[in-house]
């Protein structure tokens, strides 16, 4: 079945159970990747391709001041209607929800660009697992201490649609190509991870051979073992670093659901400065060639620009419909949903700007400091307070301006709160993990044990 | 099902024709319920219905494999198609592999249930939900609170061009609750979690009133800690967190995909001391009801209770049958996946330390200045370095052998090989919690447990 035939079938099914107002969200997803890896001390040569074909539904069901949602893979009438009669019913059995007041109305979505490209929809699989091996075989020639490196690509195509009973009607098709690649060596008895990983909506755009080039040389410098003294240092996160602390410290702390519940470090403090005034973070669902941009959000809500911090002070949370109608509000568009879980708030393309400068002189500048490149931990972040403890790794000193080897068993505690303030500058190696897009972050004053 | 197992015979036959050496295709339909209830609000009820196929497919030592939720013959040709496809090309340059031998079973697996899922009404699921809920806060006025409940009953059937054939039913229930504590501007959040395998009569074991009061109370307590300190300290933790270390420490560091490919660090160790005496741990997929029960692996692989260290000694590694073929190890049944999405890969499954004799008391009584840290907040792992860290929910200052002053915020970390040679002590308690375990993209239901362990010089990330 068609999804967009799908979605209307099941509002249309829902409105003659009965339901006040109804929504539908379907999404068909397929996805090709590939996985290669060799492993030079056993000799052990991992080849895995597989392909995936996705689909799903989901309905929102409102009676009076109720929802419920139900959802099923099985995109046929009978099914679609068993999982709205399921919805519809469960709405007229939940108990009322006073700060519900309508789903979103019809708005024109936004105009995006550069969310698919149809070549992702037929990669040339035999091309990709020839450059995958090609890749692999020239990360061993760099390097006799390398003893396994991995080359990963994938391809997703997916296509949303929405409908609801107000007129909502909206569907599109979206793409993502992304690749990475992973050495793993030892030298001395000192073991050593390299990994670079890059995602674009646009197949020709993903480039291997960067994600070696960068992976070698993070694996090299990581076969010294630099030694610092714990204390207040200046430290820069790169992006992957950054976007795995701040999905937890700082995104949901701006979710206007958590900070209408008290959830939140940042509640009340609209207009307030809460950051360094260098610090401007803008969150934009309309992105040119965003990995989170769209014509609206999972709701339907026009995508749009959304100021979070300007210069150091907090503008804005993000909002889905049903919170932004409990300030009375409009919706942010930040609605997010997979088929199989109700609605959440989400961010989508985050941007951080600030003092920019080249990568090398941010490092140079540094008398003595820590790059963290991944972090682990930032789950257990206490997300009311922003309160994180983490091990920085895999993270490298910084000694008079260089990099100088990798760095064991690095911790770093604070608050996300703290962090904000202590913004000091940023490169200019921009890049989109997630849903950030941000280059390298350079901090002053953050607190390590080491 | 007769039906659907003929379907899925019928596409293992096909892709045996097409040259498969090996081919497998998994068949799964499950019903889920999801409710989450926040500050006694119901804010979602999500009852769900999915199925699918997955087709696995190897050709001279490459895999390929497929996945769809349309379950007809032109669907599955086209994934098996795919598969196969992938497996062709992806096998240029690899060499033969043999899975290592399993037997071949025909089976029918049903777990028992006394009240199927499917027959309790969602709003009584809701009623469980909310006792708990609003047990956790009755405790204060300053407790909010969100519970999760999830539930899934399963149909899953295996065929491989081995001849192994299987029906299986499991059922599952899991509790979750988050409780925040507020009071003049501060806020501290405690967790509990509970899952059982079976219908819905578990629940009356799960104890969630209580354990929802115990977290309210504990959130509460949390207000008047202090952050914790940094740097390298005697640490006693409970069986909440060695569960953790179980899991994190070294349960990744011994699933053989890892050993096979490289990127495990108890590469070549088998046989060596990697622990003190005093570390025992087993990996027990048979214990009845426990979340990481299973009869059979996504293999077809009947599961099994395996020692991976005892007293310190490297004994064992977790297996699939690719992994076990190659390095000339059992299959142990290792073999799990999310569902039909995801292809099998190497996972826990019930993962703990055993007990020791000592006495809490004992365990402590010899520390002059260390930490006591109770409850997990999750963990990760980086098998290829060796490195581990694992957030505790709530911890005291341990002070000439008593134990003292309340911490909050922190996390430990510590080398695999160097950590479980600083275990010098082991209680003879024992807790067992279940996670949701994620590796590559796949979550899967485990539990980790252990006694309360001494470990010495662990690093403890605090801002104090």
């Amino acid at each position: 079945m068609e999804l967009i035939e799908a979605v209307k079938l099941a509002v249309e099914k829902a409105l003659k159970y009965g339901a006040s107002q109804a929504e539908a969200y379907t999404t068909r997803s397929s996805r090709m990747s590939i996985m290669v890896s060799n492993d030079k001390v056993s000799g052990v040569k991992t080849r895995v391709g597989s392909g995936e074909g996705v689909e799903g539904i989901s309905v929102r069901a409102v009676f009076g001041k109720s929802i419920a949602y139900s959802h099923t893979t099985i995109l046929d009438e009978a099914n679609i209607e068993e999982a709205v009669k399921t919805a519809v019913k469960l709405a007229k059995i939940k108990e009322p929800d006073p700060d519900f007041k309508t789903l979103p109305q019809p708005r024109k979505p936004s105009t995006v660009e550069g969310i698919y490209d149809p070549t992702v929809e037929n990669p040339p699989i035999d091309d990709i697992f020839d450059e995958a091996r090609r890749i692999i075989g020239e990360g061993f020639e760099k390097d006799p201490n390398f003893n396994t490196i991995s080359a990963n690509f994938n391809f997703t195509v997916m296509e949303k649609a929405i409908f609801n009973s107000l007129g909502v009607e909206v569907n599109w098709k979206e793409s993502i190509a992304s690749t990475g690649v992973s050495i793993l060596g030892e030298k001395n008895g000192i073991r050593s991870v390299g990994w670079e990983g890059e995602a674009y909506r646009q197949l020709n755009k993903i480039d291997a051979k960067r994600c070696l080039d960068k992976a070698i040389e993070k694996a090299k410098l990581g076969f010294k073992v630099a030694k610092i003294e714990p204390g207040e240092k200046t430290v820069i996160f790169d992006p992957d670093a950054l976007e795995s602390l701040m999905e937890y410290a700082f995104i949901r702390a701006i979710n206007a659901y958590n900070v209408q519940e008290g959830k939140s470090y940042l509640t009340g403090k609209i207009g307030e400065k809460v950051a360094s005034e260098k610090l401007t973070i803008i969150d934009d669902g309309t992105t040119p060639n965003g990995l989170r941009t769209a014509p609206t959000d999972a709701e339907g809500v026009p995508s749009q620009r959304n100021l979070i911090i300007e210069n150091g002070i907090l503008r804005g949370y993000i909002y889905d419909s049903y919170t932004a109608h409990r300030e009375g509000r409009e919706s942010t568009g930040n609605a997010f949903r997979q088929f199989r879980t109700p609605i959440s708030i989400a961010p989508r393309n985050m941007i951080i700007t600030g003092e920019e400068m080249k990568l090398e002189e941010l490092i140079s500048e540094i008398k003595e400091g820590v790059l963290i490149i991944g972090v682990m931990g930032a789950h257990s972040t206490n997300i009311a307070t922003g309160a994180f403890s983490i091990t920085a790794n895999p993270s490298y000193a910084i000694i008079r301006g260089e990099l100088t080897g990798q760095l064991r068993g690095c911790m770093v505690a604070g608050t996300f709160k703290e962090i904000l303030e202590k913004y000091a500058a940023q490169g200019d190696d921009v890049k989109q993990r997630g849903a950030l897009i941000a280059p390298s972050v350079k901090f002053e004053g953050i607190r390590i044990t080491i | 099902m007769t039906q659907i197992t003929d379907l899925i015979l019928w596409i293992v036959n096909k892709g045996s024709e097409l040259g498969g050496d090996y081919v497998e295709a998994r068949y799964q339909k499950f019903h889920s319920t999801s409710i989450e209830i926040r500050d006694g609000k119901v804010v979602s009820a999500t009852p769900g219905i999915e199925q699918g196929v997955a087709i696995r497919v190897l050709f001279n030592g490459a895999w390929g494999f497929s996945t769809t939720n349309n379950i007809d013959k032109r669907s599955l040709e086209n994934a098996l198609n795919i598969a196969t496809k992938m497996a062709k090309q992806a096998s240029k340059d690899s060499e033969k592999t043999t899975l290592a031998p399993s037997n071949v079973v025909i089976d029918e697996v049903k777990i028992p249930v006394k009240e199927p899922l499917e027959e309790v009404s969602i709003e009584e699921k809701i009623k469980f939900l909310s006792k708990a809920d609003e047990a956790a806060r009755k405790v204060s006025p300053n407790i909010k609170t969100t519970s999760n409940y999830d539930d899934r009953t399963e149909i899953k059937i295996i065929c491989t061009s081995d001849g192994t054939q299987m029906e299986l039913r499991n059922s599952w229930v899991y509790w979750g609750m988050w409780a925040y504590a507020r009071e003049a501007g501060l806020i501290q959040s405690y967790r509990d979690r509970y899952a059982m395998l079976g219908g819905f009569e578990v629940t009356e074991k799960m104890n969630v009133e209580e354990r929802s009061m115990e977290a309210a109370k504990k959130a509460m307590e949390l207000l008047k800690a202090k952050p914790a300190p940094g740097g390298k300290f005697t640490v006693v933790i409970d069986g909440a967190l060695s569960g953790l270390m179980a899991h994190e420490a070294i349960g990744h560091a011994s699933e053989a995909d890892g050993v096979l490919r490289g990127t495990s660090i108890l590469r070549g160790k088998l046989g060596e001391r990697i622990g003190s005496e005093h570390v025992t741990l087993i990996d027990d997929a048979t214990i009845p009801e426990r979340f990481g029960t299973d009869v059979y692996d996504d293999e077809g692989i009947k599961t099994q209770r395996k020692v991976i260290i005892q007293k310190g000694v490297l004994k064992g590694y977790l297996t699939n049958r690719e992994a076990a073929g190659k390095m000339n190890l059992p299959v142990t049944g290792n073999a799990r996946a999310q569902d039909y999405r995801f292809p099998p890969i190497v996972r826990m499954t019930n993962t703990f330390f055993q007990p020791g004799d000592m006495s809490f008391e004992e365990l402590i009584e010899e520390i002059n200045y260390g930490i006591y840290a109770k409850g997990g907040r999750g963990g990760q792992v980086s098998p290829a370095e060796g490195i581990f860290q694992f957030g505790a929910q709530e911890a005291y200052l341990i002070v000439k052998g008593e134990v003292g002053e309340r911490l909050r915020d922190f996390s430990m970390s510590g080398f695999i090989l160097e950590t479980l040679k600083n275990v010098t002590g082991v209680a003879k308690d024992f807790d067992i919690y279940p996670s949701f375990c994620g590796k590559m993209g796949q979550s899967m239901r485990t539990t980790c447990g252990g006694p309360h362990m001494r470990i010495e010089n662990m690093m403890v990330g605090g801002r104090a």
